[in-house]
């Protein structure tokens, strides 16, 4: 029964801190004397470097906070327990050949996204650890896990996007069961395989639904872009009928700091924009402060709590925000040395400049792989290579950053020569393959009926991942451009983009039944996949660069992602610090704490990648505008170089 | 074919369906498909045209008021096991045995999708062959 028990979904940009906001919530509500179970569906999970001890994908007593446990969804294991659940009846029935491709088939991409999703939805639906069908999964109850918990709070709540596969069993089942319709099938892949998913999945949407049982809370940071994407996931969140109930702004500057100019600026920026929040969210809020320390542990934890829950700072009503940001940035910063040869050899095109250089920047959410992206290009640009700057997060805001729209299609900048930018919208990329199929079939002389049914199996979120991945292969696969910057979605997509390629390949070795035609289709594609993983490899033609703050978690989640793209034959090419403290801005004991601990990390950096590093200045201002970006690219890279590149073609 | 009646749809589409008065639904088709993420194979990475074209039978079928099934081994292994021929074939020839097209209880091909056609006439026989072991 799930009645008694209050779910509470943490949402919310990446690096806003939503992990240590639900871990001090956790911290909290099991301290009220809760029995409370904390839950991360983050493929890149941080739970366990914040209460600093290992948890895995069990139910784990959290040590030192009675009534608090906590579990991280292991996507991989999340995919073998569904494959099991699956594959039970089968095993032992069937020669063991067809198992084995049966298995290898489940493997596939889908399953990994909707075994996760279905292992979260666990938790809504059947709580429980005795709820049948679950005796064989790792909720099975021990001595020391409670059968029942009066609160669930999830560290990184489903997108509007994954919530869409909650409805799906629902329509699906809704037209079988319309037999005059005839049709009805909605691809939702290998969810199809466990006929009960859809009860459990109608289930888990009223409960999201009732406001009563659950709560979203987003954490932001008071910045435009955390504010943008707050707003837009809110709305899609309330197209699914679930309203968002409180805010967490977090990282605000404490007032006291304004004795640091640097802070000081930064603080006035953010004071404009908590106003926004304000005006445009009107949500209850709860305010957090930026602490001169990362938040680990469980006395830390414990603190944090009671700052944010008790508010022992007064919430300035500091209302100066006229804008009198300095017009250059070398007014409050210096730069951070001069860049190795070897680093540079990573982002520029390998000579003689035949081949292209795809550059990838990658890291955990909102350390600043945009801007990063933004300045690189722009630099590149400016040195002559014809340069395509790709985002392929869903949620992105290069085009907030650069200070021009960005769309599906490659269009110069304005004011950057050499430049073009674009990005990869899953939606448009699926509505745009939906289509091409479509009509491929209409001119085939299918019949309407049928385009219908493709028309409902096309509706499926497998459908928006196939069409971006084939857009990126495109991208990736071509060499119009010289240099290709790509500004990848945080770390546990971007990984699973990458693998893509290698694992679809893995699919069409497996394929079992095609006609002709399709034997042929799917060796160009296996080939244009072999391309692109061998390109992906080669340290002449490509470079994985991780981003990251000198802060903990930042650093584990490049790290364990550079691990994870190692097995598949990508090695680092480049590290890059951002927002990195200039030792003289730091004139207070707040700040100079702060520099401290970015010194160990960057030490830690340079220890667990052996590679180039760049380092990018804090700023006291957020990196936007084609004139900031060209003053950091030259502070970053060096001045214009003397780089004899090839003529560049004129337009496109 | 005294208690046959004739169904007609479409005007290519000329189907007899035995006893349909009391088995309306009856299933007459039943398809034991290949391992496949879905029916019509949208979801991989490439497309089948084969998979779209049976997936268009079916639906004709079904326009047709015959009953038709399509069964996969991940959602429907009882049915597979339930079905000693199909088990037979599928132990003997393993992967080469799929796709299986069962009419009227009796398979009829392995290792192949029927045509439309092939599908149209494999119904007639179905209905020639219980007409005449009456």
């Amino acid at each position: 029964m799930t009645t008694n028990t209050h779910f509470q979904f943490f949402s919310g940009k990446g690096g806003v801190g939503k992990t240590s906001m639900a871990c001090t919530t956790a911290v909290r509500e099991a301290g009220r004397g809760k029995r409370t179970l904390i839950v991360t569906t983050d493929p890149a999970s941080n739970l366990a470097d914040v209460f600093e001890q290992s948890i895995g994908h069990k139910v784990t007593p959290v040590r030192g906070v009675s009534n608090l446990w906590a579990m991280e969804i292991d996507p991989d294991q999340a995919t073998r327990e569904y494959i099991d659940r699956a594959m039970s009846p089968i095993r032992g029935a069937f020669p063991a050949e067809i198992v084995a491709v049966m298995e290898e088939q489940m493997s596939g991409p889908c399953t990994a996204e909707v075994a996760a999703f279905d292992r979260f939805v666990d938790f809504i639906a059947t709580p429980q650890a005795q709820a049948p069908g679950f005796a064989s999964t790792s909720v099975t109850p021990t001595s020391d896990v409670p059968t029942h918990f009066d609160t669930v709070i999830f560290d990184t709540a489903p997108t509007g996007h994954t919530i869409r596969l909650l409805e799906l069993p629902a329509e699906w089942t809704r037209s079988i069961d319309e037999a005059s319709a005839g049709s009805g099938q909605t691809c939702i892949g290998p969810a199809a395989a466990i006929q009960d998913a859809r009860h459990k999945y109608e289930r888990a949407l009223v409960t999201m639904r009732d406001a009563v049982q659950t709560s979203f809370v987003f954490v932001l940071q008071p910045e435009a872009t955390s504010i943008k994407e707050t707003q837009r996931a809110i709305g899609e969140l309330e197209k699914l009928g679930i309203r968002t109930q409180r805010l967490i702004v977090n990282g605000i500057i404490p007032v006291e700091e304004q004795a640091n100019a640097l802070f000081a600026e930064r603080r006035r920026m953010q004071q404009s924009y908590l106003a926004e929040i304000k005006r445009d969210l009107h949500l209850p809020e709860l305010h957090m402060y930026l602490l001169d320390g990362e938040i680990k542990g469980v006395a830390r934890l414990r603190e944090v709590a009671h700052l944010l829950f008790e508010g022992h700072r007064q919430h300035s009503t500091m209302s100066s925000t006229e804008s009198r940001a300095p017009q250059s940035i070398s007014a409050t910063t210096t730069p951070m040395g001069k860049i190795s040869p070897a680093a540079l050899a990573c982002v520029l095109p390998a000579e003689p400049a035949h081949h292209t250089r795809s550059i990838f920047f990658t890291g955990k959410g909102g350390v600043g792989k945009t801007a990063v992206s933004c300045i690189t290009a722009v630099w590149l640009a400016r040195q002559g290579y014809k340069t395509l700057l790709l985002t392929t997060d869903p949620a992105a805001h290069v085009g907030d950053v650069l200070g021009v729209p960005v769309t599906d299609e490659p269009a110069p900048v304005h004011g950057v020569p050499n430049l073009w930018a674009t990005k990869i919208d899953p939606k448009a990329a699926g509505e745009a393959y939906k289509t091409r199929i479509l009509d491929d079939a209409r001119r085939r002389g299918r019949p309407e009926a049928s385009i219908k049914v493709m028309q409902e199996e096309l509706d499926s979120p497998c459908t928006e991942e196939m069409a971006a991945f084939d857009k990126f292969i495109e991208y990736a696969a071509g060499d119009e451009w010289q240099v290709t910057v790509f500004d990848t979605a945080p770390t546990g997509h971007t990984l699973r983009l990458l693998q893509l390629p290698v694992e679809w390949s893995k699919q069409l070795d497996i394929t079992t039944y095609g006609s002709v035609d399709t034997v042929a289709a799917d060796d160009v594609a296996k080939e244009r996949f072999g391309r692109v993983i061998a390109m992906m490899q080669d340290p002449e033609q490509s470079t994985v660069a991780y981003v990251m703050y000198p802060e903990s978690t930042p650093i584990v989640e490049a790290y364990r992602a550079s691990e994870e793209l190692r097995t598949i034959g990508i090695e680092p090419g480049l590290v890059v610090a951002n927002q990195v403290l200039p030792a003289e801005a730091c004139t207070t004991p707040f700040s100079q704490a702060r520099w401290n601990m970015q010194q160990r990390y960057m030490l830690e950096i340079g220890e667990r990648f052996a590679v180039p590093m760049l380092l990018i200045p804090l700023l006291p201002r957020e990196i936007k505008g084609v004139g900031l970006l060209t003053e950091l690219g030259e502070q970053i890279y060096g001045p214009a170089l003397a780089v004899e590149a090839a003529p560049v073609a004129a337009g496109r | 074919m005294d208690h046959s009646e004739t169904v007609r749809k479409a005007p290519e589409q000329v189907v007899q369906v035995g006893q349909a008065a009391q088995l309306p639904m009856a299933t007459q088709v039943e398809l034991f498909d290949p391992p496949l993420c879905c029916p019509t194979g949208l979801c991989g990475p490439t497309l089948d045209q084969t998979l779209l074209d049976v997936s268009e039978t079916v639906q004709a079928l079904k326009e047709a008021g015959i009953g038709v099934e399509r069964y996969q081994m991940a959602s429907h292994p009882h049915i597979f096991l339930k079905h000693p021929e199909v088990m037979k074939l599928v132990r003997e020839r393993g992967m080469a045995a799929f796709p299986m097209t069962v009419v009227a209880g009796q398979i009829v091909k392995i290792g192949a999708y029927l045509t439309r056609h092939e599908m149209e006439q494999a119904l007639l026989d179905a209905k020639g062959a219980e007409g005449a072991s009456r």
